[in-house]
């Protein structure tokens, strides 16, 4: 072997050493169910249980062998995760039939049980509870008495994860005796060229940033973990956290979701939907039969308007009726006279002496008709309500005089509204395929209704190109009013199957779109989703999450808060 | 002088060495303290569940038992770790039924009654464990296995799961396959009540029930049925090698149409946190098995292991639509 290959083979073996990768990836283990977060020392002990029901968690500090210990039990619904108040507690133990434990409720859905425990075992508890959601029976096992918390395993490794190539005296000194027996071989190197290379080479090599890649990821984290490093999508949550931030969660089930789109209106009133009562000729108030905002049905009364006649229209009126009184008789003389002697006057004389006599009394009936009150100077008119509504403000008062084609009253029937709206493109698909329309105020979001699309638009508002519609709508309760703004929620019969959750589940990791979903009572974990059509209230999951997940609905922020400081 | 240069490079090379092994090993050590603070509810650390091995079972038959990813030869679920299966807490569970009145009558209102409890120990509650969403699952079948129907018992707050009878008039409150039953015809018939008890392991009581009132004619099964119809699906049943053996795993494929095409299995409803379950009930035996069929590709897929030859009456229930489908079959075992 000459010096060259014995150098060649030297450099490779110390490369070889250093380029020794220590694989400690953590990774496949399953944890069980723990109790304290990573990297926290743990302050008490949990045992937990769940149905479909309930959630039922304990947490406690240590508890001693015939002293009076405290236990905090939560009970929550399972699918909401709301707290569960006022619940009816029993609570007795397989293991000890003597063993009563007392119950105080502390908080919402938070109760404090007192009991002393006699011997130094694992106890469990059987909790018959009976709340709102319905009675259940469940089981809180593994409650350790006269056991105290493990030490924070911060400080002590344990012997599973020492390795040699942990202890940094080992290290060194096996370096230094390397390094050591490497530079006695380069000294006996004749070709110092070389031998000083590779001393500098060394020299530089420690300064590179050796990274080692730290796998975790994979674990079964069973029942309840608390999350393994800061890489990991689980965490915990304490129950405690979880009712102090109000978290709530939702059951994601398959369900249809229709394409909706919400639309801007004006309310208008409908055809048959106002009316006003005008005065038909000149006049003075003498009756006023309805007030401000009454209620008026069709045809009733508003008001009496009495005519009142001048002195010469009298006159003439007068001279008018004499006229067409005299024009009677005389017509009537004629047509008698030619009766009599109807043998040798001509037909036509007759036919004609009878339309006269047919014309006369028919201009004096109408001339009766119209001053009905046959020689007085005034005559009344009714007013009546064209339409059943309410009566708007006017301001008429008895006694005052009214002009032809004044507007007296005004009655708004508020049971059937029109609105308008003005639709642009981008919504009309929706619309086209439209099953119901509903209307929700704009100002006033609590009230609400169905509307009836009427027509659509012929013509195209030039301004802002968008299309004008009008809806029709029953108001019974005159909720709605003119001239208000209303939001119409266009719900399109097309809809798709899916799971779909509220956006307020919905957060943003890394940009990309998250949801929280609860794994066990006080685990949750993070999942990456991607999302579907929104309509407004809740989007589309098109993977990321499956059926049946408990997604955390309320109290996202606080979850992601609470993910980003593990 | 030239000594002296050698030293000092003998010396910058050993001490960099050593800096830089220590160097590599430190951010390792870190990571490895924080793995170890995960802490179960018994108070053991991690490190007691990373030294031994795991042990897998069937969520459904403790006694099955094997490594990650095997699956029970029995029902064809998945083994789910159990570092507890086969471990028994000692206690023999019976399932006590009660019914009101003493005989229920064929179209008449009634309930039963269950409370499960421990022998030779009256009076110890016990609280069940949730399978497949529920704490009891009852299978009622007439004992000529031609009526079937599975229904689930509701706690009460009297500390019984009750299970309403209804009189012929009256409709189910809340549809099928809830929490009541009614009997048209009177005769034999046979419960199979199947619930886990918390910290035990699962079990199945049989309860044998007679009905009051005129008895239902019986059936006979001999030949095989393996495709069923409701509404517009269809189910049908495909043994590997066209026929079912006693003893051996069988993988029973299940092609699901709807409208006479076929649909993706995966696309159905969960009920009761699977797209489907299957029982099947011996003629002879009158033995129990709950099957959950995975879906693969679109297809059930089941498996089973028949342990006996014999006709066999098998019930498949799905959900699509939010309404459950129960489909009938009759295998003949060879």
């Amino acid at each position: 072997m000459n010096k060259r290959t014995q150098l060649m083979a030297l450099v490779a073996a110390f490369f070889g050493l250093i380029g020794f990768q220590t694989a400690t990836a953590h990774g496949g283990e399953d944890h069980g169910a723990a109790t304290a977060p990573t990297g926290q020392a743990m302050t008490y002990f949990t045992s937990q249980a769940i149905s479909d029901k309930y959630e039922v968690v304990l947490h406690y500090e240590p508890l001693e062998v015939g002293e009076a210990g405290k236990l905090r039990l939560y009970i929550n619904e399972f699918d909401t995760n709301r707290p569960v108040d006022g619940a009816t507690l029993q609570i007795s133990s397989p293991d000890d039939e003597k063993l009563t434990i007392a119950v105080k409720p502390i908080g919402k859905g938070i109760y404090e049980l007192t009991g002393t425990f006699p011997a130094k075992k694992a106890y469990s508890l059987t909790i018959s509870l009976n709340a709102k959601p319905g009675a259940d029976l469940l089981l809180l096992a593994g409650i350790e008495v006269g056991k105290d918390l493990p030490v924070a395993t911060t400080a002590e490794p344990t012997t599973a994860h020492t390795h040699w190539y942990d202890n940094t005296f080992v290290l060194l000194g096996g370096g230094l005796l390397l390094g050591m027996g490497l530079m006695f071989f380069l000294m006996r190197l004749r070709n110092r060229r070389v031998a000083v290379s590779i001393a500098v080479l060394l020299g530089i090599l420690p300064t590179a940033n050796w990274q080692r890649a730290n796998a975790h990821g994979g674990e079964d984290h069973g029942g309840g973990t608390a999350g393994g490093g800061a890489t990991s999508s689980t965490f915990a949550i304490p129950k405690e956290t979880q009712f102090l931030f109000n978290i709530l969660t939702q059951r994601l089930q398959a369900g249809e979701q229709a394409q909706t789109t919400t639309v801007a209106g004006t309310v208008q009133p409908s055809s048959t939907g106002q009316a006003v009562v005008q005065s038909p000729q000149v006049g003075r108030l003498t009756s006023l039969q309805v007030r401000v905002g009454q209620t008026v049905s069709k045809g009733q009364t508003l008001a009496v308007v009495e005519q009142t006649i001048d002195a010469p229209t009298q006159i003439n009126l007068e001279s008018e009726r004499n006229t067409l009184t005299a024009e009677l008789q005389v017509a009537r003389k004629e047509y008698d006279r030619l009766k009599t002697i109807e043998d040798i006057v001509a037909k036509r004389d007759l036919t004609e002496a009878e339309a006269r006599l047919t014309r006369a009394q028919a201009n004096l009936k109408v001339f009766s008709g119209i001053t009905r009150s046959g020689g007085s100077n005034a005559r009344s008119i009714s007013l009546k309500a064209p339409v059943g509504g309410i009566v708007g403000p006017f301001t008429a008062a008895i006694g005052s005089t009214v002009n032809v084609g004044e507007t007296l009253f005004t009655v708004t029937n508020l049971g059937k509204v029109y609105i308008e709206a003005q639709v642009f493109d981008k919504d009309l698909a929706v619309l086209r395929s439209a099953k119901s329309f509903g209307v929700a105020g704009v100002n006033d979001t609590g009230k609400s209704g169905v509307a009836r699309l009427l027509s659509q638009a012929q013509t195209i508002n030039a301004s802002n190109q968008s299309q004008r519609l009008l809806f029709e709508m029953d108001n019974a309760g005159g909720a709605f009013k003119i001239g208000e703004f209303v939001n119409i929620r266009v719900q399109s019969a097309r809809g798709t199957r899916g799971l779909s959750v509220p956006n307020s589940a919905i957060s943003e990791m890394n940009g990309k779109a998250v949801v929280f979903i609860k794994d066990a009572p006080e685990v949750v974990s993070l999942a990456y989703v991607t999302t579907g059509a929104d309509n407004g209230q809740f989007t589309q999951i098109l993977t990321g999450v499956e059926a049946d997940e408990r997604v955390i609905v309320t109290g996202t922020y606080q979850a992601k808060m609470i993910y980003l400081n593990q | 002088m030239r000594t002296n240069i050698k030293t000092a490079i003998v010396l910058t090379v050993a001490i960099t060495s050593s800096v830089l092994f220590t160097s590599c090993t430190s951010a390792d050590k870190a990571e490895s303290t924080t793995e170890t603070t995960a802490i179960n509810a018994a108070g053991t650390t991690d490190a007691d569940a990373h030294s031994g091995t795991h042990t897998y079972a069937c969520p459904m038959h403790p006694e099955v038992t094997g490594k990650e990813g095997d699956m029970c030869p029995k029902c064809g679920m998945k083994l789910e770790h159990n570092d507890n299966a086969g471990k028994s807490n000692g206690k023999a569970y019976v399932m006590n039924v009660k019914t009101t009145p003493a005989t229920i009558e064929a179209g008449k209102a009634g309930l039963f009654s269950f409370t499960p409890g421990v022998k030779d120990k009256e009076g110890e509650l016990v609280p069940l464990d949730l399978h497949h969403e529920r704490k009891i699952h009852l299978i009622v079948v007439s004992k000529d296995l031609s009526y079937f129907e599975h229904i689930h018992p509701d706690y009460q707050a009297s500390g019984t799961y009750d299970l309403a009878v209804l009189p012929a008039n009256k409709a189910y409150t809340a549809g099928a396959n809830k929490n009541e039953t009614h009997f048209a015809k009177g005769g034999e018939y046979i419960l199979f009540a199947d619930y886990t008890p918390t910290g035990g392991t699962p079990q199945l009581e049989k309860i044998n029930l007679t009905v009051g009132g005129t008895p239902y004619k019986p059936v006979t099964y001999s030949s095989p049925k393996l495709s069923s119809t409701v509404d517009n699906y269809t189910l049908e049943l495909v043994p590997e090698g066209n026929q079912f053996e006693v003893g051996k795993l069988a993988h029973i494929e299940g092609v699901l149409k709807k409208d006479g095409k076929v649909m993706d299995a995966a696309t159905l409803e969960n009920y009761l946190g699977a797209k489907a379950h299957m029982v099947v009930v011996g003629i002879d035996d009158k033995n129990y098995l709950h099957v959950h069929p995975e879906v693969v590709n679109g297809k059930f897929d089941l498996h089973t292991t028949f342990e006996k030859a014999g006709i066999y009456r098998g019930w498949v229930q799905f959900q699509d639509g939010g309404k459950i489908r129960t489909m009938d079959y009759v295998i003949a075992v060879k």
